[in-house]
């Protein structure tokens, strides 16, 4: 009775702290996500509002949400916000696609491989930025130019993970299909492309980061229309309220998307493990 | 044909027919960096249709590069296996094999498992009455639906041989098929193969390295291993067993052929 009392109080300690990080999980994780912004955010209003922070280095919340309300009404936040996405989503359209191909070509195929694995690799040590002069002097300012940047973006993470996963199917399962006759297009079909889909999903995931990565670049360095162009034109304006508005807003529809394709991935590794 | 065991299969799932398997002059080579190591050598085999004929041997003797070269995943470096009256000359759809692990997709229902063993051309109809049955068969009906990561490794095992029965082979490889189990589920999937094999007339070839699931199982039982300085291994006993199925574990033919098979491979018997 008395050793049980005096287990019960040296363990008392130790669980209250357990119980507190315990609590706290509890909670709804949308919450507990939010209370990081939310300090951010009141920070940010105290600094401002009492002259800590001078208002030409950082503007007040207030000042962001008046700067957004006056692109919206002028219609340019639309037109921005628009044309970003839609280069976004085409190039991670083609940029994934093209990453596909040639991750099974590469990751099928020892000759392939073999032919293509060096100059791939070697393309993808470029930085990024590297291709912007390169392809405007060929593309122009247009579309092309910008979509092209995010394709090169995009293709990469898929290219790589693909061609991984592809190599490292499990290569009992394979024979085992072997086995029973199977091969070629049937092979690919029954084995592996089922195989590497949760791998193809979290490649896609990286691929989307990159592509927003990526169309920034391209924005910042030449074009008339898009959130990359707006940093640069509130840069030479001294429109720090509208800076800060489009870091925001690259990163709600940053995480806005990407939170689309986790739900996918999610549903990808259930279906296909 | 009356069936009378519990196990008992409709008219419809019978094989075409269990055919002989003969290895000739078989031996396998394998080369790496520029070492080459035979592991098999001059190989000569004739096992009768229908027959459950067990390879015995120690780890690394070629058991199941025998095996791997009856079902044509393996080409042998010379020599031949041939099957009914043709050569094995690739993946042979007369064989189904079946491995240690059970290798199904994860992806894939239990039932959808099996499938992938059915032959070409199977008319769906007829598949999905011929795997509705196997499923029976090997008491996996409840589970149909599951998937390989929701079923126990005696269940993932009888998959697996459910779907090397799917493709109502003459020729069932079995490569230590049970050799992952423990041992009281070892020992009820041993009573499954032998109600599958007498309603359903296959050759088996069974590698195992376990001498009383060889002789509680085969009617034939091969020794691989070296002879005496020689680095690669062959044939070095072939017996027969005639004692009907079930067999006592205690009868003194079995313990006589225990005694010698154990001292064969280099275990001391009166330890075992």
């Amino acid at each position: 009775m008395s050793s049980a009392n005096q287990t019960q109080q040296a363990s008392t300690p130790v669980q209250a702290r357990e119980s507190l990080g315990a609590r706290l999980l509890k909670l709804p994780h949308w919450l507990l996500a939010l209370i990081l912004p939310l300090i951010v955010l009141l920070t940010w209003q105290v600094v401002t509002t009492t002259g800590i922070v001078a208002p030409w280095s950082l503007p007040t919340p207030a000042a962001v949400v008046a700067a957004a309300g006056e692109l919206l009404e002028g219609g340019e936040l639309g037109k921005h916000v628009g044309i970003s996405t839609q280069r976004v989503l085409l190039g991670f359209f083609f940029g994934s696609l093209l990453g596909l191909l040639f991750g099974a070509l590469v990751g099928l195929s020892r000759l392939a491989d073999a032919l293509l694995g060096l100059s791939i690799g070697a393309l993808r040590a470029v930085p990024s930025l590297a291709w912007v002069p390169l392809l405007i002097l060929w593309m122009k300012m247009g579309e092309d130019s910008k979509v092209t940047l995010v394709i090169i973006g995009a293709f990469f993470p898929v290219f790589t993970t693909v061609a991984l996963a592809l190599r490292h199917v499990d290569r009992q399962l394979i024979e085992a299909a072997r086995a029973f006759g199977l091969n070629g297009l049937k092979l690919l079909r029954t084995v592996q492309l089922p195989a590497v889909v949760p791998s193809v999903f979290s490649g896609l995931r990286l691929a989307l980061a990159q592509a927003w990565l990526f169309l920034v670049a391209a924005e910042l360095l030449g074009a008339s229309m898009g959130l990359g162009y707006l940093l640069t034109d509130s840069q030479n304006n001294g429109r720090i309220d509208r800076l800060i508005l489009t870091i925001i807003l690259l990163a709600v529809f940053g995480k806005i998307t990407d939170a689309l394709l986790s739900v996918a991935e999610r549903w990808a590794i259930n279906r296909w493990t | 044909m009356k069936m009378t065991t519990a196990f008992a299969l409709p008219e419809t799932v019978q094989s075409a027919t269990a055919l002989d398997v003969e290895f000739l002059e078989l031996s396998r080579t394998f080369t790496a960096k520029k070492e080459s190591n035979t592991v098999l050598r001059d190989v000569n085999l004739r096992l009768g249709a229908g027959q459950i004929v067990a390879i015995l041997g120690a780890s690394g003797c070629g058991k199941s590069t025998l095996l791997r070269a009856a079902s044509g995943l393996d080409r042998p470096s010379t020599g031949s296996v041939v099957i009914g009256s043709r050569a094995v000359t690739g993946i042979d759809e007369r064989c189904a094999v079946a491995f240690q692990e059970p290798r199904l997709l994860p992806w894939r229902s239990v039932r959808d498992n099996v499938s992938i063993g059915l032959a070409p051309g199977t008319d769906k109809q007829s598949g999905r009455q011929l795997i509705a049955e196997l499923l029976e068969l090997t008491g996996l009906s409840h589970a149909a639906d599951l998937r390989p990561r929701e079923i126990s490794g005696g269940m993932a095992q009888r998959v697996s041989l459910a779907r090397a029965l799917a493709r109502r082979p003459g020729v069932l490889l079995l490569d230590e098929p049970f050799g992952a189990l423990d041992a009281l589920t070892r020992m009820k999937m041993q009573d499954l193969l032998l109600a599958i094999h007498k309603s359903f007339p296959t050759t088996v070839l069974l590698v195992t390295h376990d001498v009383d699931e060889a002789l509680t199982l085969a009617d034939r039982i091969v020794v691989l291993g070296r002879p005496e300085g020689q680095a690669s291994a062959t044939v070095i006993e072939d017996r027969v067993l005639s004692a009907a199925h079930p067999r006592s574990h205690t009868s003194s033919e079995f313990v006589a052929h225990r005694t010698a098979l154990l001292s064969l491979l280099g275990v001391d018997p009166t330890n075992h």
